[in-house]
């Protein structure tokens, strides 16, 4: 529970700034609709028929010029990227940074035992994405309540779930990285999310490349698949740190 | 932990390897509970690779360690609890305060230890409102002090750790050693600050390049049997036992472990002007022993 603690303190102040980037260009966005729904409304036929890149970012299946499908397409968008990368961020800097930043001997020799290590930072971690979440939520109820426009609550919730098993996945993908890591590697935490996010547009694009949806998490085309290569991922996690030497 | 075991520390044939690196090689000695124990050796010897595999930080790749009874790769968690360490270079989260440090670190342990921390922090002269990447070396080097002793731990191990400490600082330190020491705590030292090795260690062990080369008393260390010879009036001499030999305008110096008639009858044959056999000091053992 110590450690547990410790690790939500040490990450208050990215936690803080990624979520104001990230909510205030997403609020900023919904900020925008108002202004721009109309001229939306003669392009929203032609960004529905462009074939592979309407399929890329879901505007085959959503009304650009309403709300939901503003939020669906652009939004949506903005937000998967921003709280994946905050996600695997958090992920990658779990256990390295206590080696990269020389702690990992004041951590290691108090009565802490690896596995209590790595839960108390992967529920950390957990909790710190519930977060994010539960504040993206209420921003985005708000800030449509602003502009006067409703947004399905049902529909925002299933997308905020969606968002949370693909944080999470992500985070924990990169909490492997950071067991086996004894430097702590921003670029590679920002690295994973958007070539995941990548491989997610193009399995939506081509169907020979359907395949990739099941590597990346940005696709949840079946939520068992998800559950699976995440368990394996935090067990390696755990596997990986309770064998390794820890650096000075 | 195991109170009939007299052993703070046993080390049997341990060895680490770092791919086709030397770590330790078949390094074995024990260390008696009460006893304040040097671990002496030159940078790069295996000091830090001996005691971070104690610490479990690194797993051995043979042979095996008990501290305090308990094995160090099973019991780990366990161990921990009756251990204070202060690592060569003590490092913290930057961004907190002193007070938080130590409030952590005791708090993991599921301990209070304010007032012991107080107590330390007064005799250190630890300013506890600083934030730690205000604090130099020395300063965070004390708080790495206060982390390891505020549990009242059984058994200290101290990976050199007057580095970056004043003069001041480091007398109040082994004062502290000697206090905890006289309840009952085991400290064990890790050093090549032979002086400090001398003053406050019962016994020491000896390690070089791996592997461990002594292992006795400090009395019996610093008597081997070999005498440092300085003699005057005589430039070159050449026989058995000597090393060390230094050219000096009116005569040399050596370190002599033959039989002594030898050299006498040696001597005899020379025009000598003068002529002192003394003991070694600790440190002409320790230079030997690192030569």
């Amino acid at each position: 529970m110590t450690l547990y603690k410790h690790e939500l303190k040490l990450n208050r102040m990215s936690f803080v700034i990624w979520l104001v980037g990230v909510l205030a260009m997403s609020a900023g966005c919904i900020f925008l609709f108002p202004l721009i729904d109309e001229s939306m409304a003669d392009m929203s036929d032609a960004f529905a028929s462009m074939g592979g890149f309407s399929a890329a970012f879901g505007m085959d299946k959503l009304p650009i010029n309403t709300l939901e499908g503003f939020f669906g397409t652009e939004i949506g968008t903005i937000f998967a990227l921003g709280s994946g990368m905050f996600a695997s961020l958090i992920g990658i800097s779990a256990l390295s940074k206590e080696e990269s930043s020389h702690t990992a001997e004041f951590l290691h020799t108090l009565t802490l035992s690896r596995c209590g290590i790595v839960t108390g930072k992967l529920l950390g971690i957990l909790t710190l994405i519930v977060l994010f979440d539960a504040v993206a939520l209420g921003v985005f109820v708000g800030s449509a309540a602003i502009i006067g426009e409703s947004i399905s609550i049902k529909c925002l919730l299933g997308y905020i779930a969606s968002q949370f098993a693909a944080q999470t996945e992500l985070a924990s993908i990169c909490l492997v990285m950071s067991a086996i890591s004894k430097k702590s590697s921003f670029g590679l935490g920002i690295g994973t999310a958007l070539v995941l996010y990548v491989l997610d547009i193009v399995a939506r694009i081509t169907e020979q490349a359907d395949f990739l949806k099941y590597i990346t998490p940005f696709s949840f085309s079946n939520a068992t698949d998800v559950f699976v290569n995440k368990g394996s991922s935090i067990v390696c996690a755990y596997i990986v740190y309770n064998r390794r030497d820890i650096a000075a | 932990m195991n109170a009939e075991n007299s052993c703070a520390i046993a080390i049997r044939h341990l060895t680490k390897t770092y791919g086709k690196n030397r770590g330790i090689n078949d390094v074995t000695f024990e260390v008696t509970k009460g006893e304040i124990f040097g671990f002496l050796g030159p940078n790069g010897a295996g000091k830090s690779t001996t005691i971070r595999c104690l610490l479990g930080l690194i797993k051995p790749t043979g042979g095996s360690a008990e501290v305090l009874g308990a094995d160090i790769v099973k019991e780990h968690r366990e161990i921990m609890r009756y251990i204070g360490y202060i690592p060569s270079e003590t490092m913290f989260y930057p961004t907190m305060k002193v007070s938080e440090v130590i409030r952590f670190a005791a708090d993991v342990r599921g301990m209070d230890c304010s007032e012991e921390a107080a107590k330390l922090c007064e005799r250190l002269k630890v300013d506890t409102t600083k934030k730690i990447d205000e604090l130099s070396l020395g300063n965070r080097k004390k708080v790495g002090i206060v982390c390891a002793m505020q549990h009242k731990p059984e058994l200290f191990i101290f990976d050199e750790p007057t580095s970056g400490l004043d003069p001041l600082i480091q007398a109040e330190f082994f004062e502290l050693v000697k206090e905890y020491n006289q309840q009952g705590a085991t400290c064990f030292l890790s050093s090549h600050v032979l002086s400090e090795v001398r003053k406050y260690c019962h016994r020491a062990a000896i390690i070089r390049e791996g592997q461990l080369i002594a292992c006795d008393t400090i009395e019996n260390l610093a008597h081997t049997g070999a005498k440092f010879v300085r003699v005057e009036g005589v430039t070159q001499l050449e026989i058995e036992g000597m090393s060390k030999a230094t050219q000096k305008d009116d005569g040399m110096e050596f370190v002599y472990s033959g039989d002594m008639n030898l050299l006498l009858k040696a001597l005899s044959e020379k025009d000598v002007k003068d002529l002192s056999i003394e003991e070694p000091s600790l440190d002409d053992v320790f230079m030997q022993y690192y030569g």
